[in-house]
């Protein structure tokens, strides 16, 4: 019996200390983030962000390689941290997995790729033995589009960043998961060949019914490949819905502010646009963090933590402009659900 | 005003020579924005380099000629790939990519700036430079206060943005920035693309800017040079690029980008650009290319003229490789 949500986060928070031991200041990476994905129809979630929003803390805990410091995560229904149904690492495994940034460090240059793949195999139970194996790993790599006979027995370096990319998603096809969290996916592959890991992941959803979070800091692929964007701001979920909806009318100044500074092509910039990058302590604060920034600030927005204002169908805002400014009293914040 | 002929620029390995600039010929203009685009490893960096002047082993000049005009109060000189690291800062400067550290951490910023332009300026003692330095810097909207601030107690858009400020301090001709938003936040690099175009409008100089990203191109460029493995594969003015790129390389890789707003399929180019070390004889796209003929690997195509100030090195452009032709043969006899 499988749970109706694939993965939930329940007011996940990640804190991190920084500097000394006396002098350092706490730097909450991730804080207080909910969002669900539902089961059933296979979907494609882009947790988008810039360097330092807290997106890759989000995916090293999704992915149990980090415990949040607060808030519980469920994957299939079940605490992934804690509690008595735990889910323990092999189930874990075969029902979440990893596709990392750069797939040069995701395998090492010592052995052949395809240990790699007979590891998975044999280890988390998609094969009973090294025959087997064999035709599961064949059948993983025919669905990335290569040759179970070009990869065999070859070394990381014989291969160009998109293939050995392809190889480590094939190898996380392996045993079968129902989620596929990919931190950064592209970002070290050339811009020719972005698109063919990209459309892959389109495939793989339809044909192999894999979800898949899909964390990056490119609004074009995120835009092209999703089916519901979060957008994170120093830590904070700013902004959640359909990808469509986000992007032809952004609710959050943050992601309106991010849209207009995307290079984007076909639309050139105007000259005269205000451009807010003041970069000051915002991780600290209690109150909105893109405050400082935020071309329709008013005092709330400088005393109170907004809250997740329901704007529509399936979406959500961080942000009291929704709701006329109105000051938070027992208002209950719903929590995401998608 | 600043030309390169032929120019082929080497890294020397155990395994043989990196082709990183191969047989490249480049017009750069006075008053223009020039994108150099491509993918990591095409070579464009080297180029940068070349065009710098900072030619150290193992990189070696290989063969081409490198031919700059500095106009200095009225007089023009012309200046070849050695005389160049003479005249950094003033003729031509660098801006490098915003993730590597240059500048010197136990340093207060304004005498990373005394350090950089003493030697170059002709006005004044060192409390004169400081106050021009701080004049520059209002007028660049940058905060005084930097001046005063270590490197590591700003944020790295400001650091890129001093970066920028010292690179420009003395008006030079030509201004190159290598990836100078590279792993800065998007919202920064639209703020500091918009303080280098600025520049470049305000002192009417040449700026190249290197980058991967092509929709940085298509915001702030005029003109475009589009480099594969080594090589110049298309030249023009960028808006013709993004309409109707020339070679299929262009072409596929405009395809291939996901625009915010569309959602028809994009398709990436399959294969792999080829090795440095050991380039296919004829074209260096031949390998990935839809179209490629026999003759695409046997010899390589020039780059030729296929409308005006646009340039493009494919067979396919079989009017424009016989005008070619002819006249190279006619200039012979």
């Amino acid at each position: 019996m499988s749970s109706e949500k694939v993965m939930e986060l329940k007011g996940l928070t990640r804190a991190f200390r920084i500097g000394g031991l006396l002098t350092g200041t706490r730097l909450l990476a991730v804080d207080d983030v909910s969002l669900t994905l539902k089961a059933g129809e296979p979907a494609i979630l882009s947790i988008v962000g810039e360097s330092g929003s807290g997106k890759t803390t989000m995916a090293r805990i999704m992915l149990r390689l980090l415990e949040p410091s607060g808030g519980d995560v469920y994957i299939d229904g079940r605490h992934v941290f804690a509690g008595a149904d735990r889910m323990d690492s092999h189930e874990f495994r075969r029902f979440v997995q990893p596709i990392f940034q750069n797939p040069f460090e995701a395998f090492s240059s010592r052995k052949p790729v395809d240990s790699y793949l007979y590891e998975t195999a044999l280890n988390l139970g998609a094969a009973a033995n090294r025959k087997q194996a064999r035709e599961v790993i064949a059948s993983a790599l025919n669905s990335v589009g290569l040759d179970y006979g070009l990869v065999e027995g070859k070394y990381p370096n014989q291969f160009s960043g998109g293939e050995l990319q392809r190889i480590s998603i094939a190898r996380a096809l392996i045993p079968n998961p129902k989620l596929i969290v990919a931190d950064e996916p592209v970002s070290m592959i050339d811009a020719s060949l972005r698109m063919n890991i990209v459309n892959l992941f389109l495939q793989l959803k339809n044909e192999r019914q894999v979800s898949f979070v899909y964390i990056t800091h490119d609004l074009s692929t995120a835009y092209y490949v999703s089916d519901y964007i979060a957008i994170m701001y120093r830590g904070n979920l700013v902004e959640l819905g359909p990808s469509d909806a986000i992007l032809t009318d952004p609710q959050h100044p943050y992601t309106e502010l991010l849209m207009d500074s995307v290079p984007k092509i076909g639309e050139k910039w105007d000259d005269i646009a205000v451009l807010p990058d003041v970069e000051t302590k915002e991780y600290a604060v209690t109150h909105c963090k893109f405050a400082a920034r935020c071309p329709y600030v008013r005092d709330i927005c400088r005393q109170q933590r907004p809250p997740l204002v329901e704007i529509g169908p399936e979406r959500q805002a961080l942000c009291f402009r929704p709701i006329d400014y109105a000051p938070q009293t027992e208002r209950e914040v719903a929590a995401a659900g998608i | 005003m600043y030309t390169l002929t032929n120019v082929k620029a080497y890294y020397d390995s155990p395994r043989g020579p990196i082709k990183a600039v191969d047989d490249v010929s480049l017009e750069i203009r006075p008053n223009e924005i020039l994108g150099i685009a491509g993918e990591s490893g095409c070579g464009k960096s080297t180029l940068i380099k070349v065009i710098y002047g900072h030619i150290n082993p193992p990189l070696r000049l290989v063969s081409g000629e490198i031919r700059a005009e500095m106009k200095d109060n009225g007089q023009v000189s012309v200046l070849s790939a050695k005389d160049l690291p003479k005249v950094w800062w003033e003729f031509i400067s660098y801006v490098p990519q915003a993730s590597m550290s240059v500048l010197n951490p136990v340093m207060r910023i304004e005498n990373q700036f005394f350090d950089a332009v003493s030697r170059f300026h002709r006005a004044g003692n060192r409390e004169q430079i400081r106050q021009q330095v701080a004049d520059y810097l209002q007028e660049l909207d940058l905060p005084v206060e930097v001046l005063k601030a270590y490197p590591h107690q700003l944020s790295g858009g400001m650091r890129q943005r001093v970066l920028v400020a010292l690179a420009t301090f003395l008006h030079p001709q030509i201004i190159l920035a290598d990836e100078p938003t590279t792993a800065l936040d998007v919202v920064v690099q639209r703020g500091i693309l918009r303080m280098l175009t600025r520049v470049q409008q305000t002192m009417g100089n040449t700026l190249i800017i290197v980058s991967h990203d092509m929709g940085v191109h298509y915001q702030i460029t005029h003109r475009m040079a589009i480099m594969y493995a080594g090589q110049l594969v298309e030249v023009g003015p960028t808006e013709r690029i993004f309409s109707a790129a020339q070679h299929p390389y262009t072409e596929m890789l405009i395809k291939s980008l996901p625009r915010i707003g569309d959602h028809s399929a994009r398709e990436g180019i399959s294969g792999r650009p080829p090795s440095l070390l050991d380039p296919p004889p004829g074209c260096p796209f031949a390998p990935r290319c839809p179209h490629a003929m026999d003759i695409c690997t046997q010899a390589r195509p020039p780059l030729v003229q296929i409308e005006d100030d646009h340039l493009s090195a494919c067979f396919l452009h079989e009017e424009a490789m016989a005008a070619a032709h002819a006249q190279k043969v006619g200039a012979q006899s």
